[in-house]
């Protein structure tokens, strides 16, 4: 009797860890195809309803779900490969030039490992101005293809398609999302920082100009993208916050003061701007 | 959980805090009590209680791996595995940081930094629509695959227009599109990634009727670190030539050089 017992416990115990080896064996072939997966792009809209003069922001992730290291070429300041079209409310499609700057820059090219995904913001606004209300269609893809595992293989990114509804000028959205971006740039993080600091330069109204001059000198990296904001604002109350910036240490900051002082001195019809644009540029 | 964390003996809080002021990282007060992930990852990494048996992380400082644990926490809650996977990502990114004695007794922490060197053109090449583009690559004072060393520089150019004394340069049209730049301009990028392409673009369309003009103009390569705004200069001065000019047959073409390269759009329509 008793070792009848023996023989059913050990019978059971085999079967159990028959059982187990099926288990962990079926579990491998899972991570197995898991590692065998493509990268994964996508693209999403935080918000695909603003109201106008608020920043389009897009972001763009790449997941590399294959066994290998992939090499992502997003172009010049990893803006430079994506290409956008743009279909306005009027139903004219645009198709929009590659970012091309002249200059020094990030040529873009780097890795992802295996298991990890990169994400990035686009500001669309640095390719369409998005200047009236309405429906838009929204198009892009990365122009370059996705190099797997050093050469072994190669993908090519599908890109997106989506809807952007921009309503009416509506002053509590605007106040509302420049002081979200400002919270951003004062926050811990660098990159969220940088990426606040340039959706706020495209808010296009003088309804953000108190924002970027409250940020203007928090974080010296992000004060020739706020300076570009400021200028392309250009109302007169702009001025003085880059009259500052033109008496600065730094040849960029200064630089950027000095140009968009010139951008509002032309474009302003206020004879008391131009004269203090033209004071300071004569002794910046 | 090692001792060294239950007490705080080995790694008092005042040296967390250090590490975290000097290295700029932020860390919120709420993460600090997440120790139970903590005793997962330092479980596995340090196979008990003596920190000193960690092989993985041996070069970098006392206190790295706590430091890249909270920080790998402060962005979002992770499992073990997870998080494991995300220190072994972040560690090759973070400053390297070395041991400074100090009174014999106290150790203190130090970022190891680097200047850019080795400017090196690793090539130039018409890319069409006559555009010239220069790749080059820089290391850092620190040694091969220390790039990351070079955290706190910026590295950049400095074009100036020959003879030129506006802060403002307007190119002459036509021949050019209508387009203005600084003089002198700056551009400078984050030094770390040890790479740049340095394109030279000229703004289409041409303006007719075409005269024969060329825009002079002279480019520096430099570098600052740690925000100071003491620019070094690491190559140049490299003449930059933008031309319209007419052939024999009266066709007109555009032309840009820069050491010894060039691009062309010919011909102009």
């Amino acid at each position: 009797m008793r070792s009848l017992q023996l023989l059913r416990v050990t019978v059971l115990f085999a079967i159990a860890v028959l059982a187990t080896a099926q288990v962990a064996e079926a579990q491998d072939q899972a991570v197995d195809q898991q590692a065998s997966w493509p990268v994964l792009v996508s693209y999403s809209l935080p918000k695909d309803h603003l109201t106008l003069h608020e920043p389009v922001v897009l972001v763009f992730t790449a997941a590399n779900k294959t066994r290998y290291p992939i090499q992502l070429d997003l172009g010049q300041d990893r803006q430079g490969q994506f290409s956008f079209a743009v279909v306005d409310p009027n139903g004219t499609r645009h198709q929009l030039p590659l970012y091309l700057r002249e200059g020094l820059s990030d040529p873009g090219i780097f890795s992802v490992e295996p298991g990890h995904t990169y994400s990035q913001k686009l500001v669309l606004n640095q390719w369409y101005s998005f200047s009236v209300p309405g429906r838009y269609e929204l198009e892009g893809h990365l122009a370059r293809p996705i190099v797997i595992g050093g050469g072994i293989g190669q993908q090519t990114d599908r890109g997106f398609r989506f809807t952007l509804d921009i309503g009416p000028r509506d002053e509590a959205a605007l106040t509302e999302t420049c002081e979200s971006l400002v919270k951003e740039i004062e926050g811990p993080d660098g990159q969220d920082a940088a990426d606040a600091a340039l959706a706020l330069s495209y808010v296009d109204d003088p309804l953000a100009e108190p924002y970027l001059r409250s940020v203007l000198f928090k974080r010296s990296e992000l004060e020739p993208v706020l300076l570009k904001g400021l200028g392309r604002i250009g109302d007169g109350r702009s001025v003085s916050s880059l009259a500052e910036a033109a008496a600065s240490d730094d040849d960029e900051v200064k630089e950027w003061a000095i140009m968009a002082l010139y951008d509002i001195g032309q474009r302003t019809n206020d004879p008391q701007v131009r004269e203090e644009i033209n004071r300071i540029l004569a002794n910046p | 959980m090692p001792d060294s964390l239950k007490d705080g003996g080995a790694r008092p809080a005042e040296e967390i805090a250090l590490l975290i002021y000097r290295t700029q990282i932020y860390i919120p007060r709420s993460w600090y009590s997440r120790y139970t992930i903590l005793e997962i990852v330092i479980e596995k990494y340090y196979s008990g209680s003596n920190m000193k048996k960690n092989s993985e992380y041996r070069d970098l400082f006392p206190g790295a791996l706590e430091l890249m644990v909270l920080r790998s926490l402060s962005r979002t809650p992770m499992h073990g595995y997870a998080l494991a996977q995300q220190i072994k990502y972040v560690s090759d990114a973070l400053p390297r940081m070395i041991m400074e004695d100090d009174s014999g007794t106290m150790h203190h922490l130090r970022a190891v930094h680097g200047i850019p060197v080795d400017w090196t053109q690793l090539s130039a090449a018409d890319i069409g629509n006559g555009t010239l583009r220069f790749e080059y690559a820089w290391a850092s004072s620190t040694g091969p695959g220390h790039l990351a060393d070079l955290a706190t520089c910026r590295i950049g150019e400095k074009v100036s227009y020959n003879g030129i004394t506006t802060k403002k340069y307007s190119y002459p049209s036509p021949p050019f599109a209508v387009q203005s730049w600084p003089n002198p301009g700056y551009r400078n990028m984050p030094a770390a990634g040890g790479r740049g392409e340095d394109d030279q673009l000229i703004k289409q369309p041409f303006v007719t009727p075409y005269i024969s003009f060329t825009i002079p103009a002279t480019q520096y390569f430099r570098y600052e670190c740690a925000g100071d705004s003491h620019y070094t200069y690491l190559a140049g001065p490299n003449l930059i030539l933008k031309s319209v000019a007419q052939h024999p047959d009266g066709s007109w073409y555009y032309l840009v050089t820069k050491s010894g390269s060039s691009a062309t759009i010919d011909p102009l329509p």
